[in-house]
């Protein structure tokens, strides 16, 4: 999935995938979460950890500070 | 390599049975890995070309049986050698024509990555575009069906909700499946493997075995 619009914004997809991982989620809770198939929630989340927005530690997804400030855009 | 042979002629051809080739590719739906698929099932499709006639009744039948598809825990990614954004505007004349929505992702294999390693380039045929290949992968990205159709013939969609039902059958239950098995009809129990054991199952007189190796049960 896109996760970045060009002007920067994170995707809807991203923000909601962003938002499930204020908690400590895996792959498939969080395709479960998003209401995505599982394929589509990995791809998401690699793109993520790419830009720094989460991390992944023993399978599960966390948001980092950088994520929660990229989503307090959307949100502000 | 002959000085004939392209590279795409001297790659090798993966083989039911052995690990997937890996790829990373853009697809309709963002940068996608086989990885991505693991635990479930891909059925990787390729078409020759975007817009042409065979190619749009193939992805319109795809997209009806996809729902169906995911029901068993398989998803369907179709390749081509064309852009993303022909393909963006391939699946949208589609959507708009046909009034099916193409909810796989399709793949932009620009520089045949996915075309050389999974053979689906048949010079012979084209040395440019994709024949109608389908490979089905499992939950443990082991190929487990190759199936190759010319460009000029359409496939019968169908047909590979019955193969991915019929793979995951003999999974489940350590069993074959006959000439065209669906859902529910008997199957085929493996035939014993020594004169011993074929005597075995005559004497038992088992009245579901036509012979000491032709043996149907029915699954509960």
């Amino acid at each position: 999935m896109a996760c970045v619009k060009p002007n920067g914004e994170l995707t809807s997809a991203a923000a909601a995938a962003l938002d499930a991982a204020r908690s400590p989620i895996g792959s498939e809770a969080l395709a479960a979460a998003l209401g995505r198939p599982l394929f589509q929630a990995r791809a998401i989340m690699r793109e993520m950890l790419r830009y720094g927005f989460a991390v992944e530690s023993d399978g599960l997804y966390r948001i980092t500070a950088e994520g929660e400030e990229r989503l307090g855009r959307i949100g502000g | 390599m002959t000085e004939q042979e392209s590279p795409l002629q001297a790659a090798a051809m993966p083989r039911i049975g052995e690990p997937a080739p890996d790829f990373e590719i853009e697809t309709t739906q963002g940068v996608l890995r086989l990885e991505d698929f693991k635990g479930g099932w891909l059925i990787l499709f390729s078409h020759p070309a975007d817009f042409t006639p065979v190619c749009a009744t193939e992805f319109v039948a795809f997209a009806r049986l996809h729902p169906r598809l995911r029901e068993m825990n398989c998803e369907l990614l179709g390749v081509s050698v064309d852009s993303i954004f022909s393909h963006i505007a391939w699946i949208r004349s589609i959507e708009e024509t046909f009034k099916v929505k193409i909810d796989f992702p399709v793949a932009a294999d620009l520089n045949k990555e996915i075309a050389g390693k999974y053979g689906m380039v048949m010079p012979g045929e084209s040395g440019t575009e994709t024949v109608r290949a389908v490979f089905v992968i499992d939950d443990r990205q082991i190929i487990r069906a190759i199936v190759y159709y010319p460009m000029t013939t359409g496939r019968e969609v169908e047909e590979f909700a019955r193969l991915v039902a019929a793979l995951q059958t003999t999974d489940r239950h350590g069993v074959a499946t006959p000439e065209g098995w669906r859902p529910g009809d008997p199957v085929i129990t493996p035939p014993p493997r020594t004169v011993e054991l074929a005597g075995e199952r005559l004497a038992l007189g088992d009245p579901s075995c036509k012979d000491w190796y032709f043996c149907l049960k029915n699954l509960k």
